[in-house]
């Protein structure tokens, strides 16, 4: 295997120098130039010359072994391989029906170098025509045969073990083989022989078998798989049509290969030649689409045309329709070579202007192909040797790692561009995020400015009418000296009463008014305690407001201590009840009073608008401010001041 | 029963004049001394060791605070008491987390204000509803990592770094933040008045404890202090 050894040596010093593709295809390469060699086996004779002779068979027996050579028949010495053994040489017509043969081939007599320890064999490469069985005798006895329930030896390479005693191969123990076999078309030929120790012949034998049967096999599943991954990655990007094209393309080319390795057929075989021989039309339709696709073209009549083609000759073909014989088949053959060739000088040349490494690749795999694919064309129609192996099955690698190379490309040219993508959409964010954060700060320092402002007013206004009146009011008196200490120490009081207020409404108690109305109660509870009024307390649970800001908590403490102080100052009440209550809308804070109470619509009048009338419009007003209302009543039995509150305001 | 002995430091002289005087009058309690420095209050609580500090959180010299602290760091059998103009609850929350476990409003009359001292000294503390509130909301998000806010049993947790409210504790904070006085809250625990107030004392110091805990994590989340 020394071609062998060379491809694996040349690869290992070009790994690093040479594109990734260019790899692939040296070892593409080597495969195939391995493909043409045989191992180094000095011993094993090589037979090229020997005597035949043809006897025409009924056709019942052209699976059955003839019991022993025939005696006395006349011999003809020829040349191997030998394949003249057509209709015509046969004397037979060239128009008339298929004959069933048997082709015996009797090597000469020559001695073998022996392997002391093993017994002979004879093995053949293989045997490209209609080879129903190939059977083995020495001195005149059969020893051995291909399986007769094979349905066919086409392609089959195989190796018969001698007995033991056959140690040379003389004049008393000459070699024959019979190859049973159908003349019409195509002639009964006999392959070249090969004679020698069984381990060297073994080592020939299974090195044919990989060529011609397991490499094909092992390549289409390993495209099957990659076609199962494609049909996978297809599921998730359903728009993508190469992938699904790949995957039939992998599936319509493992059943193009199973005549290649496949020993048994289903029935009688018509229907699996049919499909490996239109399989090859299926297979161009889908790789020459596939190729459009790769180059973004689309060739709408030619697809169309390759397509209409492919099921005319599909139909035309089948089985019993007349047309399933060999000479079509092999027209047909002829055809889509033809065909496939102009296709891709199509291809070529749009490859050859995009310049783009995988339609490049492309274009070389599909010529390696259809350069095969010729070749075993020739082989197929006995225009070459045909001892030569079958070459498309090793093309049809180049194609699909082309194809393969195609999609990766692909996939990867998509992966970069999302993530070019990603990292402009992240650089745009981030410039947004910038933005935002600019604008942000614009607006807090906005707000922060009207919260200050707001607040400011706030405090102007709370100091206009709260302290900053009474303080100057009795600044007024006191300098008018109508005022007895007393009353000093009274207004004084208020005073830092009210500024309390404004101390409370700004404590944190958040949104919870129960808190707010204790805040209020711990500041005046003394006081109630020290006027002798009994205070009770009757507050429930209250839901959350949400609107209770410094402000309104203000307006709360102002409206509950102006009740508070007019009933210390005149209701002359012993008890006072302070509830709270809830509805689904409205909250209901209520200071409740047994003192000896007035009529409130005497005191809402406008001509009471002195004294404690203004008061009490002082209590609505605020009341109003903060979205409530007051609701007073009264009566003998006493005065209930009630303050209702929304839970939400509408616009906070 | 000994005099209550109370330190005064006050930097306002109308202020300290009123205070000594009323302490004064009050015939059990005498005034160990009326300052108005931080500087000389410390000297007078290394000298006269007072059962009572009462302490105005803006003094000249430095912060009330720091007496405060020292007090509780060295003199932990002294009851601080801030005397502070509004009783807000910035200004007494600064205090409590420093050590103090009452305060006293400037504007109280003279009798509530000896009253309140004996009050203090008697085990009591004083506490308003924003104060109350605030404080629930302190137990509830403190440490991180520390979800077993509200202690179970009623037994004082105070051995452990960062003490949780007992359910009683809790139960008072509650009522006081719902405007409740400390009489009523003692009906509705079915406890006394006197239990209620040691209540509130006892959730003072905790609070004290657990905002020290909670600088040591602060500083060691900033790399101030470092685990050894």
């Amino acid at each position: 295997m020394r071609p062998a050894r060379w491809v694996y040596c040349a690869t290992s010093d070009v790994r690093q120098t040479w594109p990734r593709a260019g790899r692939i295809g040296l070892v593409l390469c080597g495969l195939l130039l391995a493909a043409g060699c045989v191992p180094h086996t000095p011993d094993v004779r090589h037979i090229t010359r020997a005597e035949v002779y043809f006897e025409p068979i009924p056709d019942a027996e052209i699976a059955r072994p003839a019991k022993s050579v025939p005696q006395a028949v006349p011999w003809r010495s020829v040349a191997l391989p030998y394949d003249e053994s057509r209709r015509e040489t046969m004397g037979l017509s060239p128009a008339g029906p298929d004959h069933s043969v048997r082709l015996w081939v009797r090597l000469p007599a020559q001695t073998v170098p022996t392997d002391e320890l093993l017994p002979l064999a004879v093995h053949y490469a293989a045997y490209s025509g209609p080879i129903r069985a190939a059977n083995v005798y020495v001195a005149g006895e059969r020893i051995g045969g291909t399986d007769p329930e094979v349905s066919s030896n086409w392609n089959r390479p195989a190796m018969f073990v001698l007995p033991a005693q056959v140690t040379h191969v003389g004049e008393s123990a000459r070699i024959v083989i019979a190859f049973n076999c159908v003349v019409g078309v195509l002639p009964c030929a006999a392959p070249t022989l090969y004679v020698g120790p069984q381990r060297q012949v073994e080592r020939r034998h299974e090195w044919q078998r990989f060529l011609r049967n397991d490499g094909p096999r092992i390549g289409s599943i390993a495209m099957l798989m990659l076609g199962l991954f494609a049909l996978l990655f297809w599921l998730g990007r359903p728009r993508e049509l190469v992938y699904p094209l790949f995957a039939l393309a992998s599936l319509i080319w493992a059943l193009r290969t199973l005549h290649y390795h496949l020993a048994f057929y289903p029935g009688d075989g018509r229907w699996f030649w049919w499909m490996t021989e239109n399989s090859m039309s299926w297979l161009m339709v889908v790789v020459y689409v596939f190729a459009f696709r790769l180059h973004d073209e689309r060739h709408p009549y030619i697809e169309r045309g390759l397509l209409l083609v492919a099921i005319g000759w599909s139909v035309a073909t089948m089985p019993g329709l007349g047309l399933d014989g060999w000479a079509p088949a092999f027209l047909t053959h002829v055809m889509r070579a033809v065909i496939a060739v102009g296709v891709t000088v199509l291809i070529s040349i749009s490859s050859l202007k995009s310049r783009s490494r995988e339609h490049l690749l492309l274009a070389i795999g599909l010529w390696i192909c259809i350069g095969m694919g010729i070749h075993d064309i020739l082989l197929l129609g006995w225009y070459i040797d045909f001892e030569r192996t079958f070459l498309l099955p090793y093309g049809a690698m180049f194609l699909f790692a082309a194809f393969l190379y195609a999609i990766v490309r692909k996939y990867a040219a998509a992966i970069a561009a999302v993530e070019t993508v990603n990292a402009s959409l992240e650089e745009r964010l981030s410039a947004r995020q910038a933005e935002l954060q600019v604008s942000y700060e614009k607006l807090r320092l906005i707000e922060r400015q009207q919260a200050e402002t707001a607040e400011r007013q706030r405090l102007m206004r709370e100091m206009h009418d709260g302290l900053g009146s009474s303080l100057m009011s009795s600044l007024v008196m006191v300098e008018q000296g109508k005022l007895a200490q007393s009353d000093i120490v009274q207004v004084l009081r208020e005073c830092v009463d009210d500024l309390k207020l404004t101390i409370d409404s700004l404590e944190p108690i958040g949104d919870d008014l129960l808190t707010l109305l204790a805040t209020l109660r711990y500041r005046v509870g003394s006081r109630l305690e020290s006027a002798r009024i009994k205070l009770e307390w009757r507050v429930t649970d209250l839901p959350p407001l949400p609107w209770l800001n410094p402000t309104a908590s203000l307006h709360i403490l102002r409206i509950l201590q102006e009740a508070l102080t007019n009933i210390v100052k005149h209701a002359h009440a012993s008890t006072i009840r302070i509830e709270t209550a809830a509805d689904n809308e409205t909250v209901f804070v209520r200071v409740m009073d047994d003192g000896r109470g007035f009529d409130p619509a005497a005191i809402d009048s406008p001509s009471a608008a002195g004294g404690g009338g203004r008061g009490l419009l002082n209590l609505r007003r605020r009341a109003v401010q903060i979205g409530g209302r007051i609701d007073i009543r009264s009566g003998a039995a006493g005065t209930t001041v009630e303050l209702s509150l929304p839970r939400l305001q509408a616009g906070r | 029963m000994p005099d209550i002995g109370v330190l005064l430091v006050e930097d306002d002289v109308k202020f300290r004049t009123a205070f000594a005087a009323r302490i004064a009058e009050a015939p059990d309690m005498s005034l160990l001394g009326a300052e108005g420095t931080v500087a000389a209050g410390l000297q007078q609580l290394e000298r006269r060791s007072p059962d009572v500090l009462l302490v105005d959180l803006d003094l000249p010299d430095r912060r009330g605070t720091e007496l405060i602290r020292y007090c509780a760091e060295h003199l932990p059998a002294v009851d601080v008491m801030v005397v502070t103009v509004f009783g807000d609850e910035k200004n007494v929350i600064e205090s409590i987390e420093a050590g103090a476990t009452s305060y006293l409003l400037k504007d109280a009359g003279p009798e509530n204000f000896v009253e309140q001292i004996r009050l203090l000294h008697a085990g009591g503390s004083p506490i308003s509803p924003p104060i109350a509130r605030q404080l629930l909301s302190r137990f509830r998000d403190a440490l991180p990592g520390q979800q077993a806010v509200l202690d179970t049993s009623d037994e004082d947790a105070d051995k452990s770094s960062t003490p949780a409210l007992s359910q009683r504790e809790h139960s008072v904070l509650t009522l006081v933040t719902k405007g409740f006085t400390f009489p009523e809250i003692a009906g509705l625990l079915e406890v006394s008045q006197h239990t209620v107030m040691t209540y509130v004392k006892r959730i003072y110091r905790k609070l004290s404890v657990t905002s020290k805990t909670e600088a040591v994590y602060e500083a060691r989340k900033m790399g101030i202090l470092r685990d050894e």
